[in-house]
């Protein structure tokens, strides 16, 4: 019972600090020490008041251990996020930048179209057939027939990890060159066409990410 | 627009993941040209393809060797199938 005591008033000085016990509870403590151990009941104020400092001593080598123990959980979550949001912010620096290369490699016409519907149509340089390149990267360009239907989609794009607007601009600038068009042609795989309402909804998806 | 005959600056964009990079070279300056050049030759063998046009309004078309008067060129990393 005394060392359950005793164990107790040990976990409350770490818990809440070496003044957390009331003068009576530590008397109460000494008079039950004093069965255990004869020697001690003489001295049992001086004893508590040298216990103090090594408690005082533990209390802040606790303390100093959990900072630290806190510190290493949290800084590596605080690095992975702020890493998190600086590649977030220069993804977006990207966008905003290929956006404004492709603008410049527009005419005014598809300029107003992009703006409008998301897409433009660029007229190949060599063949003379007329292309829809829609806001992807995959499969984003239509071949058109004279009637406006499609007659299937062709997909081709940069090697490298280029942000969405520098793969349209690179495609515009293939397509409307005479001397690349068929090049480019030769290298772009042919995929079926999709339905009408449905091509239209992937550019609507497509916009509402791009 | 056409160019303004006392400023002649060349301008080339490098596609890449952030976006482009640019590089200007002043026509009146030989060594900006032939840093321009080095870097024009340099991704040509990369597999880069070089669009270029001598105004900002003209439509770019495909150029094999660096052009120090062209006033914008693009250059787009090698293309492949998707």
């Amino acid at each position: 019972m005394a060392g359950l005591n005793r164990a107790w008033q040990v976990v409350c000085r770490l818990m809440l600090g070496p003044d957390a016990l009331p003068a009576n509870a530590t008397e109460r403590a000494a008079g039950e020490r004093s069965d255990e151990r004869s020697n001690e009941r003489s001295n049992a104020q001086s004893n508590a008041q040298s216990r103090q400092p090594a408690t005082r001593t533990l209390w802040r080598w606790a303390k100093r251990v959990w900072e630290r123990v806190r510190r290493e959980m949290e800084d590596p979550q605080q690095r992975r996020e702020r890493a998190r949001r600086d590649a977030l912010s220069q993804e977006r620096r990207a966008t905003r930048r290929s956006l404004v290369l492709l603008m410049k490699q527009m005419t005014p016409q598809q300029r107003r179209e992009f703006r409008e519907h998301r897409y433009f149509h660029v007229i190949g340089g060599g063949s003379g057939e007329r292309y829809r390149i829609r806001v992807g990267t995959i499969a984003n360009i239509d071949a058109m027939r004279e009637d406006g239907t499609v007659k299937h989609r062709l997909c081709a794009r940069p090697i490298d990890d280029v942000p969405v607007y520098d793969v349209m601009a690179a495609q515009l600038l293939h397509l409307q060159d005479p001397a690349s068009e068929p090049h480019f042609l030769l290298q772009a795989n042919v995929q079926p066409t999709l339905p009408d309402d449905r091509s239209a909804y992937r550019t609507a998806w497509a916009a509402e990410r791009f | 627009m056409d160019k303004a005959p006392a400023s002649l600056i060349g301008e080339m964009s490098i596609m890449d993941a952030s976006g482009h990079k640019e590089l200007k070279w002043n026509t009146g300056n030989p060594e900006e040209i032939a840093a321009a050049k080095a870097t024009f030759d340099r991704l040509v063998e990369r597999g880069y393809t070089a669009f270029g046009s001598e105004t900002k309004a003209e439509p770019k078309h495909a150029m094999k060797t660096f052009d120090p008067t062209m006033e914008e060129v693009v250059m787009v990393p090698r293309t492949v199938g998707g």
